[in-house]
């Protein structure tokens, strides 16, 4: 194992794969980050495709239990939120949203086509409200025996200007993988501090059908979202059964 | 949205208490019937007869109701998984000469976004509930969900 930490690729498939092909064939170490600056089949939660763009993946070897790798998402939303470029106030949707208000975005001097910033309905599915979502992030969880054994954490953005700095990515996503490990709560904070829907009442659309609705009241040791409904119902939803999350 | 026949009102929050997952107004809003009915579903689907009983008798603990009128809440949501359930209208019951009746039945219908001429601009079926009259007033005594497609 050599001791490179950093690839740069023009173009490839997608980040996850160059970083899964690093991190499995290379043993690439905790913290291996892959810079692309044009993938051309990039998928976000759900494997739904991304337009080709820039990307960012980086490899992590968490000190996780199997169940808790949904607290990755948390860590991998609060990083990106550290380190992408404040353009007007960004703001959080879990699980994988980074998101602004519509009049911030559109007054972003685009070269070419303003437009675009505010028809991005963008990787991220996330959208609360009005908000435009301006970029998403990505957590490919690979498990061993009873643990995370690692995990690529991609962050992919609409506007290529507000793609973060590797190097600072990096730094806040190992900051963020390391609360998650040992300070779950801190990060909660963070998140919460931050969040679109924390504390809101929300409209939860299930994967593959369904919906649910309550009160976004934290998060589970695990990782998985709290919603409280009126009479005191809890319902604790996992990354995977969630398709997009409202305001209502 | 509140009908003027009272069961068209009890309907609607039966409806919107499933919407946002208010259990224990579900379970106050089932007559003896329906909850015997639901219970006896819990039953084949392992629920504890002990359990059972307690529920029946109201002596079951907060954490057992909770459980289990969360499944319940789950069950419905399903059943009326083919619809969007805050699109959901609730029709005046049709009395015809029987105005003073102690049951009734409300059909519930959902938007549909093909043209008039398609639907004779009506929703789409989504179901109907019965309610029976007790002593507290209307009760939902059973929701018969139709498996619609969402056009």
């Amino acid at each position: 194992m050599s001791g490179e930490v950093m690839r740069h690729i023009e173009v490839g498939l997608s980040a996850e794969s160059v970083a899964g092909a690093w991190a499995r064939q290379e043993a690439a170490p905790h913290g291996a980050l892959v810079s692309l600056a044009g993938e051309v089949a990039g998928r976000s939660r759900g494997g739904v495709p991304v337009s080709p763009g820039p990307a960012i993946a980086v490899i992590v070897r968490p000190e996780l239990a199997a169940d808790s790798q949904d607290r990755l998402w948390l860590a991998a939303l609060v990083a990106a939120h550290r380190s992408v470029p404040p353009l007007g106030e960004t703001r959080l949707g879990w699980p994988d949203s980074i998101e602004t208000d519509p009049t911030a975005a559109a007054s972003v001097p685009v070269p070419g086509s303003p437009a675009t910033v505010l028809a991005a309905s963008g990787p991220g599915t996330a959208v609360p409200g009005t908000a435009v979502s301006v970029a998403s992030v990505t957590v490919t969880a690979q498990l061993g025996p009873g643990h995370v054994d690692m995990a690529i954490i991609t962050v992919r953005s609409i506007q290529p200007w507000r793609m973060p700095d590797p190097d600072e990515f990096r730094r806040a996503l190992l900051r963020s993988v390391s609360q998650a490990e040992s300070d779950f709560l801190d990060l909660v904070a963070d998140y919460a501090a931050v969040s679109t829907t924390h504390g809101k009442r929300v409209r939860v659309q299930l994967l593959p059908r369904g919906e649910t609705r309550g009160t976004v009241t934290g998060f589970e040791p695990d990782g998985r979202l709290r919603l409280e409904t009126p009479t005191g119902m809890v319902e604790l939803l996992p990354v995977t059964v969630v398709r997009s999350i409202s305001l209502v | 949205m509140n009908g003027r026949h009272p069961a068209t009102r009890i309907a609607r929050e039966f409806l919107d208490a499933i919407l946002w997952g208010e259990h224990s107004k579900v379970w106050q809003l089932l007559s003896s019937a329906a909850r015997s009915a639901a219970l006896a579903v819990a039953e084949r689907n392992g629920l504890d007869a002990i359990v059972a009983a307690r529920a029946r008798a109201g002596t079951w603990t907060a954490a057992e109701a909770d459980e289990l009128l969360s499944d319940l809440i789950k069950g419905l949501r399903a059943d009326l998984g083919a619809v969007d359930i805050s699109q959901i209208a609730v029709a005046e019951p049709d009395v015809g000469r029987r105005p003073f009746g102690t049951r009734v039945t409300v059909a519930l219908s959902v938007p549909s976004f093909l043209p008039a001429s398609v639907t004779g601009g009506e929703g789409w079926s989504a179901g109907t509930i019965e309610l029976v009259e007790a002593d507290i007033g209307w009760l939902v005594d059973r929701l018969d969900a139709r498996r619609v497609q969402r056009p």
